[in-house]
């Protein structure tokens, strides 16, 4: 038995080092905070060194921060991200020991928009790039902390014109529909949510809710809901709204799977390659395209812009709004007739 | 005197099965406020819905019978299946491009070997090193979600049919993903009442030295139940994948170990050790899925269903304690 436990404590030690030194590569630049390290590809080792804090590795903000890293690369950046898994204090944490290791700008993927002036108080002198998730009180922005993405109050405007324009055609005033919702708490659901319905009454359509579920932006929960809804012949609806693409594949799947002709209109917002892909097929009629490549790309480019004090847009094709410190990267509507265009962004 | 044992015995049976009863009234009540409740199509919609939550449930009883617990299994599902579902692409854009195409059943295995690595990982952890299970299988929970995050960024989709027929395809009128669920349980179900091995897990939950006193191998069970339980969810996993054709890192299972586990709780499956009835496990499922099904047939408030959730966890939990503390 005594043997049996010496082996064990061994084993455990030997694993416990062998993660460790394997993490090591990367991790060694961070200090405090290196359990999740990775520095950005290609950098040259003098590049200017500067964090990106994710709030969450999803599909979307995974692909985001492999455009960070890209441009990175291109534009000699030493580019180390971090995953704070949506916990606001390891995120300040993260911040925290970005200033202590002196680097000059920081670019933070907030997990909560209404609680940046935290961060931008953490991070003391250096430069503050919010990307992806606008924060709530824009005039916390200055020449040394601003915005880089897209206006989560437009995703659902490009649905709701959509839909309205469908029914306009087709001289129906009154519709029914369902929402499939993302995680209930999250800017981009409510903003979502509340701007396609703001779409629709704006153009004259009378929409009124059969009924609204939060499915996670996940697809087997839409599919389960979906098919719970559908099972329920009480419930009519002539669209599906979803917040975002993979629950509009569930919905989509549900509908497959309960023999329901797809006669009607399920909207979507990512344009992820399965999206696309059922945009194609003719299941999804259409979807928004948030560039994440562009949000990336834009948040290093204008850290970089801030640190030599350049136009907060050099390096960049994007517009700077009118108070010059927010960059937007626009929304785009994918259809039928263009969702060719978006195979390779 | 005769009609006052009739009466005892009729209660016994009420008190036995209150969980039966608890079902009953459910649906009832949700088919008064809404008749299309009570109906083939919907059914079919709850039950193929709660399929691969029941089939993670008959895991995680298995090891809260031990008297442990198992949180790694939602992740456990994910990374099968994400691996299986890699390996049966049908689509041009493949995660793994160089790889043919496999043969369904090479994906399942491949899923199910996953889950039972981590099985065997988990109940080593807990039978050799004496960890405490929460602990053990919390850091194979993170470590399991991790790899399927590095593995892929984004969604696995696009998978072969025949893959898919275990968690999409029909036989007959009667839906795969069912049928998996019903043999899944009948297995749990013969292993409880009929084998050794069900006897030592119902001997080691309840008095682990007693146990080891009886001559059971305390370790060798215990890792068998770990294996099960991962088993049981890399199954889940390919019914996962095959059933919305994708595979997803961040979402896929996610949360699913903590419904397994309320749902064994509220079929009767006792955190101490050694109590469970394989016919009140399979009641907690359907009550999970009939409040989940239900609470959008009335049309209530989304959150109601979490509020609920959480009323019945808590009550069927009291009552139960209260039974067996009786029955000691």
């Amino acid at each position: 038995m005594k043997k049996m436990k010496l082996f064990a404590t061994l084993a455990v030690t030997a694993a416990m080092v062998l993660s460790l030194a394997a993490c090591g590569g990367g991790s060694s630049a961070a200090p405090a905070a290196s359990d999740s390290g990775s520095t950005g590809g290609g950098a040259a080792a003098g590049g200017e060194k500067i964090t990106l804090i994710m709030s969450q590795r999803d599909e979307f903000l995974s692909s985001l921060e492999a455009g960070a890293k890209k441009a990175a690369g291109e534009l000699g950046v030493n580019l180390v991200t971090q995953d704070a898994n949506q916990d606001e204090s390891k995120q300040i944490q993260y911040v925290q020991a970005a200033a202590a290791d002196g680097q000059k700008a920081i670019i933070v993927n907030p997990i909560n928009p209404s609680a940046c002036q935290s961060i931008i108080d953490a991070a003391g002198d250096m430069k503050v790039v919010f990307v992806n998730r606008v924060p709530d009180d824009t005039s916390i922005l200055n020449e040394n902390a601003v915005y880089v993405g897209s206006d989560e109050h437009t995703s659902g405007k490009f649905q709701g014109d959509f839909l309205a324009k469908y029914f306009n055609d087709k001289g129906q005033k009154d519709i029914k529909y369902i929402l499939l919702r993302g995680i209930e708490g999250q800017t981009s659901t409510t903003l979502r949510s509340e701007s396609v319905l703001q779409a629709l009454a704006d153009n004259g359509i009378n929409a009124t809710e059969t009924y609204a579920k939060s499915c996670l932006y996940d697809r087997t929960e839409a599919l389960n809901q979906m098919g719970n809804i559908l099972a329920d012949a009480s419930k009519e609806f002539d669209c599906i709204i979803c917040n975002n693409d993979s629950m509009a594949l569930g919905a989509i799947e549900a509908c497959t799977q309960a023999g329901k002709t797809i006669d009607f209109p399920i909207v979507g917002i990512d344009a992820t390659a399965d999206g696309r892909q059922a945009i194609k097929d003719g299941t999804l009629a259409m979807s928004v395209f948030q560039d994440p490549n562009g949000q990336g790309g834009g948040a290093v480019a204008a850290a970089l812009n801030l640190i030599n004090g350049d136009a907060l847009n050099a390096n960049t094709n994007f517009e700077v709004d009118e108070t010059g410190f927010i960059l937007w990267v626009p929304f785009e509507e994918v259809t039928p007739d263009n969702v060719a265009d978006y195979d390779n962004r | 005197m005769k009609s006052k044992a009739e009466k005892s015995q009729f209660s016994k049976l009420i008190s036995d099965n209150g969980i039966w009863v608890v079902l009953v009234v459910l649906i009832i009540a949700i088919t008064i406020v809404n008749r299309n409740f009570f109906t083939p199509n919907n059914a079919v919609a709850l039950l193929t819905g709660e399929a691969v939550k029941g089939v993670m449930t008959f895991g995680v009883t298995l090891a809260i019978l031990s008297k442990g617990i198992d949180l790694s299994t939602g992740s456990v599902a994910a990374l099968s299946a994400i691996c299986s579902a890699a390996l049966c692409q049908a689509s041009t854009s493949k995660l793994w491009a160089g790889l043919p195409t496999m043969p369904a059943i090479v994906g399942i295995l491949g899923g199910i070997c996953i889950g039972l690595i981590v099985g065997f990982a988990n109940g080593w952890m807990v039978a050799y090193l004496r960890l405490h299970p929460f602990i053990a299988t919390l850091g194979t929970q993170l470590i399991c979600r991790a790899l399927c995050k590095l593995i892929t960024p984004g969604p696995v989709s696009k998978l072969t049919p025949g893959f898919r027929f275990l968690g999409n395809g029909k036989v007959g009128p009667f839906h795969m993903i069912v049928i998996v669920m019903i043999i899944m349980f009948i297995i749990l179900a013969f292993m409880l009442k009929m084998t050794r091995f069900g006897k030592s897990v119902y001997a080691v939950g309840g008095n682990d030295q007693a146990a080891r006193v009886a001559g059971i191998n305390v370790e060798h069970t215990l890792v068998k139940v770990y294996m099960w339980c991962s088993f049981c969810a890399a199954l889940g996993g390919v019914l996962l994948a095959g059933r919305s054709d994708s595979a997803d890192p961040a979402n896929t299972g996610l949360n699913y170990e903590l419904d397994a586990i309320a749902a064994a709780t509220v079929g009767g499956t006792s955190q101490t050790g050694g109590i469970c009835r394989p016919s009140g496990v399979i009641a907690g499922i359907l009550i999970m899925g009939v409040i989940n099904n239900g609470m959008v047939m009335m049309g209530v408030n989304d959150q109601m269903t979490f509020i609920v959730k959480g009323l019945i966890i808590i009550g069927s939990v009291a009552f139960d304690m209260r039974k067996n503390a009786v029955k000691k």
